[in-house]
């Protein structure tokens, strides 16, 4: 294991120091490494460690980019199976909770009078010991809560609750897909999330599932989705209640009423031809509808469900997939058992829904299991709680309102939240960038975590703290060498290992029985919705997820509600009004924004903007019921400013969105435009960089959003200054509501004019277009007249109007090949100029030039569905020229002249 | 040239950076008395012709002066600075030479004006040593900076009118008017010689020229100097400078004390303090170069350490080729081997044991029969193994190598040692008959 | 009577003046030249490190070259300052008794990098590379001056952007702003 024995090479590296914080000459230092790094490391070029991301249970394999052995941007492992080289917003984030400044920093021990007071590690161990000692003297539960936990921290946790006798608990989360396991468990025997094969199949359908939102592993799926509609036969409908990102992509997206699903399925499962034959008595419990029934009851039109139906029937390769909103209804359960049936009658089990790589998430309990916990503490049975890593109870206030009159509790977390709140101990955790360990996503991947940085804090990973309160005598680094023993030694290299695993045939089970569906919801429908930004809510507290704007809405800060149209007549609402969502169970006020994509009076609420709040649970299902019935609004007459950042809600025939005919009538390259222009055109030396982006391909997910931010040390600039319009972000993601059901997203960034209307206007020359097609800005030229945004059309710059703070500890995740520009300096994309330098400067030694592939910009390497290309334009191999060329490929506002270096291709639908 | 010159030590150079000084002092202020007295003199040639011959008087007169105090310190500088100058591949002397040619044209130009009065050829003389005198001056600035010496080789580099040369132009041109102002004073009111009579109708006016003159300059002078050291890069800097720059400035004070002193009294017939200011016109010209000189000796400090280095090596060159003529005939002791072993080389070696570098038990096998290699290395070593550190030069004489050497391959056994009678024999056989 | 004490006084005014004048641009002429000293002195000279690291010994004396300690030169943009394991190898006996050498290994022994100043300083906007510039087969003296002949290290070349586009001019190096400016 020597060169993962980093601990040898202490000391920073040399280069400008961070120690000082200001950019004063006279003040740097050089500081020098202790003892020379091992061999292949050299300071100054970047290398590459391979971990998992551990930000959502998907557990993306990632790569990180040290410089000066400090991680300073994640990418997407490229090998690994679940991601491939991508990541989403929330991964790429996830670098700057290493060093945020509220992260806890030392164990905290609550003292009489109810304040944290930071103790020792000893002192803390000893407190726990304590604890669970007089739990156990008085005869009470001990019981240890812990969010998903796989590999070898299960194990671990499993041994530490066995050998200290304490309760081992299902795991919390709050998207544990109980409906879907219990209905599986029911049908087939296996109370497990199939694998769905989304790339093999030529019809898909998803009744609520947000397969490229939150559900399960949306990095994997907008993979295969841009896998899948390569095939000319893909269609897709997508069956939603409430507005969603995988909504606006899919081929065809219906809208029904809430809760309705459990119609839907039953008139599919009663329409369709089944290959599958269901036995008799399951068969019979799903009610029979005719097609104008089942529109009335769905609210879809009786040409959707007809479509839906054709296009299973016609289908070699099905699949079906709900989850979702249509999961956490009070018809949850009976939704996922149609669904199953369904997926059994039409033939997708055992292909498209795949039982042999099942979710790794076994230990993983559901909404059910919180109540009794919560009952057991107000009796005062409980004595000793542990908690791990329990992301986002925000939502189940109540039962953690109980948990206060429990004895001891301890709490291990990376960051202080409610439940580290009400403990009286508090464990510190290092970030996943300090620590050792391992994941299991789904079966038959292991994926590694490996430390990149020594601890930043007093803070010690899980497995560390695990074994020391079990007296192991053994760090948590060999229990892990251990555990794996036999494993050849290059997995850890590679990042990931997959396990064979065995062929699981799913078979139906004798006995199944259908569950009865639950009251109809019939109005004061609120939807509690599940978060692109923030996932469950777990990754609020990260300021890049704020500040890139939602996709659907362009709304950057704040908490707010969606409301219908029809919701907001009623009560006369307008945007940035209070208004007080008042359920039977709870009630929250916040502003809302007006939403066209919602039907009758739905409203929305996003479950990170829900703090104090509780949600009841489907008990059969064990899903927590996010459609509230019953909930009323209440103007409270306040009215606040949100900032949205969009400018239009539709391209206005502006030539931005242009579509390809569903005949091919536009067929052959774009229109020549006539350049009217007085300068000569631009000669190109050996390169022309270009960009394509397949707006088919792009599902808004913002991805490329978060990476662009995080490679390019672009600040944060506030809600203040996005109320004033004044957003940072180089690369935008604009959503066209010209369908006011789909939008359509548009990514926007420096389109590299050949013919550049910001180069002429310059006064200081700071911007100009260089050799290689690259549309230059010199940040210390530039003055700050700000006529070059003035003049573009793309309003692709950005001015710094202030000095963004840049000081540690958040400093360090800067990118050093890229400055940090002070106030008065116009800034925007240059296809990120400092890889391309790099890959330059790499082919420059080899005396060659840049091969294709070769230069690979942070938004296109990071986007999940692979929506850009980028490239030299002036070889004709390569990826882009070929993508260039195709049918649909186009310019936005080609007739203006401008010549832009970034083509689009056009979307089919 | 470089071959008639010897490698130069750092004595030699501290000798000819004496000597550039001293040429600088005879060339400079004669130069600015006479860029000022024909720019006078020619502007005067119309309209007051013998306030004109009496100007143009001043300095240039008989051609010994000029060529003792122009042409041969131009042509000294140039072979001292290519001394000095020697291991980099600047051109200054051919440029130097090239200027010189250019001060020819001018003094000759402007003896001829002198004889005839003719307006065309004093303002050509006039033109010809402006364009000299910038040219020397800011060649001369220039060499602060040894980041733009590689322009010399072109023959206008346009480093010529950065600020540092400009600004050093510009104080000389003020010095010029000083130094023309006090020898105006000087000369034509004190010089027994030149003294002008008193009832030369320009007599009051030639005398407040002199005044005017040395009071602009001297008032003028600080300003450039300030302006000066502010731009001056932050290596040509050191104490010495604004020590003399201190000292100018008190120097300025008292010439702009005398002028304005002088100018209160200006009815009084004879200038009371001519011989003062010129000389203090004079130290202020010595002080000014000797700025300049510091700057540079700064600047290039590390240039005449290297100079001064190569010399050492070149000497030590030449005395260990001698040696190895010694070497050759003389009788090597390993006893003598033995004492050199155990004074330098036990620091880092022994023989079984590693220290800093490997156990001769260890890497002197490889050398067997290889003695030849074994000296080469021990007279410059380079690095071998990785894992050790490379061995510093020990800096032995050839002799003493050899006798390490015999000594060390007789320790290990791979030569045997000399019986002693052998030695003898051969005591016994030079001896002997 | 009258007409002389009025000239007299006037006299007197300016006679008084005049030299208080002088004498005040005097001193404010060497308060200048002081201030600029000054100036130079607590910034600009050559920066003290926090050990008295002889290059010229090292060159000189000790055979070593640029490469051997500036290991990352021909590799990587910086040419970083060597590891102090590699000052402490040789230094744990040689001159060991030296009140410099004392102090290296007190850095040493406490595990400590030790903190040099930085003299070579460019500014935030700019990215240079020594890598291409030894691969371009530029000598280190060139931009650094004799550093061999150096016993503290100092700037010697103004790193100006002028002093760079020139070479690259000569050298048909890119000169696109790109190349440098980040």
């Amino acid at each position: 294991m020597k060169r993962r024995d980093f601990f040898r090479v202490m000391g920073i590296a040399s280069g400008a120091a961070l120690s000082a914080c200001k950019v004063n000459n006279a003040d740097k230092k050089l500081l020098p490494y202790l003892v020379p790094p091992e061999e292949g490391i050299v300071p100054g070029i970047p290398r590459y460690v391979r971990s998992t991301c551990m930000e959502c249970p998907a557990h993306c394999g990632i790569n990180i980019k040290i410089r000066d052995d400090k991680p300073v941007k994640l990418e997407g492992n490229p090998d690994h199976p679940v991601n491939q080289g991508a990541l989403c917003m929330r991964g790429q984030a996830s670098l700057a909770r290493l060093y945020h400044p509220d992260r806890l920093k030392q164990p905290l021990l609550k003292s009489a009078d109810g304040t944290f007071k930071p103790v020792s590690w000893d002192q803390a161990v000893k407190a726990l010991h304590a604890g669970l000692k007089d739990s156990k003297s008085k005869g009470l539960r001990n019981v240890f809560l812990s969010g998903r936990t796989t590999g070898t921290l299960s194990s671990l946790a499993a041994e530490f609750c066995r050998d200290l006798e304490i309760e081992r608990l299902k795991e919390f989360e709050i998207f544990h897909h109980g409906a879907i396991k219990t209905a599986n468990k029911g049908l087939f025997g296996l109370d497990r999330v199939p694998y769905y094969h989304i790339d093999k199949c030529d019809v898909m359908v998803t009744v609520g599932a947000d397969l490229l939102d939150t559900f399960i592993s949306p990095v994997e799926w907008s993979r295969l989705y841009a896998e899948g509609i390569k095939k000319t036969n893909f269609q897709w409908y997508h069956v939603e209640p409430y507005l969603t990102l995988t909504g606006a992509a899919a081929s065809k997206r219906a809208v029904n009423i809430p809760g309705s699903e459990p119609y839907l399925l039953a008139f599919l499962l009663r329409h369709t031809t089944l290959q599958n034959p269901l036995p008799e008595p399951l068969l019979s419990g799903v009610p029979e509808y005719t097609m104008e029934q089942a529109a009335a009851l769905t609210g879809l039109a009786k040409e959707d469900i007809e479509g839906m139906v054709k296009a299973l029937d016609g289908a070699k390769q099905p699949l079906l997939i709900s989850g979702g909103a249509a999961s956490n209804t009070r018809n949850g359960l009976l939704t996922a058992q149609l669904t199953a049936m369904l997926q059994w009658g039409l033939g997708m089990v055992n292909s498209t829904v795949d039982f042999s790589h099942t979710l790794n998430d076994g230990t993983v309990g559901n909404a059910n299991d919180i109540g009794p916990l919560a009952d057991d503490c107000r009796d005062g049975k409980v004595g000793f709680i542990m908690f791990s890593r329990v992301a986002n109870m925000d939502i189940a206030s109540k039962a953690l309102e109980s948990m206060t009159k429990s004895g001891f509790k301890v709490a291990m977390a990376g960051m202080p939240d409610k439940v580290t709140e009400i403990c009286d101990l508090v464990l510190p955790l290092s970030n996943p960038l300090e620590s050792w360990g391992d994941a299991e996503p789904w079966e038959g991947i292991k994926s590694v975590v490996q430390p990149v940085i020594e601890p930043l804090h007093d803070t010690k990973s899980e497995g560390d703290i695990l074994s020391t309160l079990l007296g192991l005598q053994k760090s948590y680094r060999d229990y892990l060498a251990d555990h794996w023993e036999g494993m050849d030694e290059t997995w850890i290299d590679k990042g990931f290992k997959t396990i064979e695993t065995e062929k699981i045939t799913a078979r139906l089970t004798e006995g199944a029985v259908l569950g009865k569906p639950g009251k109809p919801v019939t109005n004061g429908y609120t939807y509690i919705t599940p978060s692109l930004r923030t996932f469950d809510g777990r990754s609020r507290g990260l300021s890049v997820l704020e500040e890139i704007p939602d996709p659907l809405t362009t709304v950057t800060y704040g908490k707010w509600a969606a409301v219908s149209l029809q919701a907001a007549k009623n009560l006369e609402l307008s945007p940035g009004e209070i208004v007080e969502f008042q359920s039977p169970v709870s009630k929250v006020k916040l502003p809302v924004l007006l939403s066209p994509a919602l039907r009758g009076d739905l409203t929305t609420i996003g479950i990170d903007a829900l703090t104090d709040y509780s949600l009841s649970v489907d008990g059969p299902g064990g899903e927590f019921v996010f459609l509230m019935e019953d909930v009323k609004l209440f103007k409270t007459g306040e009215k606040i400013k949100i900032p949205v950042l969009s400018g239009g809600q539709t391209t206005g025939k502006r030539g931005i969105l242009p579509h390809l005919e569903h005949n091919g009538h536009d067929h052959g390259p774009h229109h020549e435009y006539k350049r009217y222009t007085l300068y000569e055109p631009h000669d190109h030396k050996n390169y022309r960089w270009g960009m394509v982006i397949d707006l088919d391909a792009c599902t808004g997910c913002s991805a490329c959003v978060a990476a662009c931010y995080i490679e390019n040390n672009i600040p944060m600039v506030g809600k203040a200054e996005h109320l004033k319009g004044r957003e940072m972000a180089w690369l935008r993601i604009e959503p066209y509501f010209n369908d006011p059901n789909q939008p359509e997203f548009v990514p926007m960034m420096c389109q590299q004019c050949d013919c550049a209307p910001c180069e002429t206007v310059c006064p200081v020359y700071a911007t100009y277009h260089n050799e290689e097609g690259l549309n230059a800005q010199v940040y210390n030229r530039c003055v700050g007249t700000r006529y070059c945004s003035n003049n573009c059309p793309y309003k692709a710059r950005r001015f710094n109007w202030f000095d963004h703070s840049h000081s540690l500890p958040l400093y360090a995740v800067s990118n050093p090949d890229l400055s940090v520009r002070p106030k008065g300096v116009m800034e925007k994309c240059t296809f990120c100029i400092q890889r391309i330098r790099y890959a330059k400067d790499r082919a420059k030694d080899e005396m060659r030039l840049v091969k294709d592939g070769e230069v690979i910009p942070a938004c296109a390497q990071t986007c999940p569905s692979g929506a850009i290309t980028f490239g030299n334009l002036m070889d004709p191999d390569s990826e882009v020229s070929k993508l260039a060329k195709s049918t649909g490929a186009y310019r936005v506002q080609e007739e203006l002249g401008t010549e832009p270096a970034i083509y689009y291709i056009k979307r089919k639908k | 040239m470089n071959q008639f010159l010897l490698q130069p030590t750092y004595e030699y150079l501290s000798l000819l950076s004496a000597l550039i000084y001293l040429m600088m002092l005879f060339h400079l202020p004669y130069l600015g008395m006479v860029l000022g007295s024909s720019v006078l003199s020619t502007a005067y040639n119309k309209w007051k012709p013998g306030l004109s011959k009496d100007f143009i008087n001043l300095a240039v007169g008989k051609p010994w002066v000029w060529i003792a105090f122009g042409l041969l310190p131009v042509l000294a500088l140039a072979v001292l600075y290519k001394m000095r100058l020697a291991n980099t591949p600047i051109p200054v002397h051919l440029y130097l030479l090239r200027l010189s040619v250019l001060l020819v044209v001018g003094l000759i130009l402007l003896t001829v004006y002198r004889r005839t009065a003719n307006f065309l050829f004093g303002a050509a003389g006039t033109l010809v040593l402006f364009v000299y005198s910038f040219h020397f001056i800011d060649v001369r600035a220039l060499l602060i900076f040894p980041e733009k010496w590689f322009f010399l080789k072109a023959p206008l580099p346009y480093p010529l009118f950065s600020i540092t040369p400009l600004i050093h132009f510009a104080a000389f041109l003020l010095l010029s008017a000083i130094i023309t102002g006090a020898a105006i004073l000087f000369f034509y009111y004190k010089w027994p010689e030149k003294r002008l009579p008193e009832d030369t109708p320009h007599y009051a006016l030639l005398k407040y020229h002199g005044y005017g003159l040395l009071l602009a300059g001297s008032l003028l002078m600080p300003v450039v100097l300030f302006w000066d050291l502010y731009n001056l890069p932050n290596y040509s800097l050191s104490v010495g400078v604004f020590v003399l720059a201190g000292f100018l400035v008190a120097a300025l004070f008292i010439l702009t004390s005398a002028a304005v002193a002088m100018i209160k009294d200006h009815k009084a017939p004879v200038p009371r303090f001519a011989v003062v200011s010129f000389l203090l016109a004079l130290l202020v010209f010595g002080l000014m170069i000797g700025k300049d000189r510091t700057l540079q000796a700064n600047a290039d400090r590390e240039t005449f350490a290297v100079l001064n280095m190569d010399a050492q090596n070149a000497r030590n060159a030449v005395v260990s080729k001698r040696e190895e003529i010694y070497a050759k005939n003389m009788i090597i002791d390993a006893a003598m081997g033995e004492n050199i072993y155990t004074q330098i080389c036990t620091a880092c070696h022994s023989f079984d044991k590693k220290i800093l570098g490997p156990p001769f038990n260890d890497v002197l096998p490889k050398y067997e029969g290889k003695k030849d290699e074994l000296i080469a290395f021990i007279k410059n070593p380079v690095k071998v193994d990785p894992n050790y550190t490379a061995m510093p030069n020990p800096g032995l004489t050839s002799i003493q190598v050899k006798a390490v050497v015999k000594f060390l391959m007789e320790k290990t056994g791979m030569e045997p040692a000399e019986p002693a009678e052998k030695k003898e024999e051969d005591a016994g056989k030079t001896g002997g008959e | 009577m009258r007409e002389k004490r009025a000239a007299s006084k006037e006299f007197t005014v300016i006679k008084k003046i005049i030299p208080l004048l002088l004498i005040g641009l005097l001193f404010v002429g060497l308060l200048v030249v002081a201030g600029l000293a000054f100036q130079w002195y607590s910034t600009a000279r050559k920066p003290e490190q926090p050990i008295a690291f002889s290059h010229n010994r090292h060159i000189e004396k000790v055979g070593l070259k640029c490469e051997q300690c500036h290991v990352y030169a021909d590799r990587s943009p910086q040419a970083t300052v060597p590891a102090v394991k590699i000052c402490a190898d040789c230094h744990q006996k040689v001159a060991a008794d030296k009140p410099e050498i004392i102090k290296l290994m007190d850095y040493w022994n406490k595990k400590e990098p030790i903190p040099w100043v930085k003299v070579h300083n460019l500014q935030w906007h700019v990215y240079f590379t020594h890598k291409r510039h030894i691969k371009a087969g530029i000598d280190c003296a060139h931009c650094h001056g004799e550093v061999k002949a150096m016993d503290t290290v100092r700037q010697v070349r103004s790193l100006e952007m002028g002093w760079c586009v020139d070479c690259h001019r000569e050298k048909n190096a890119p000169t696109d702003c790109l190349t440098c400016h980040k």
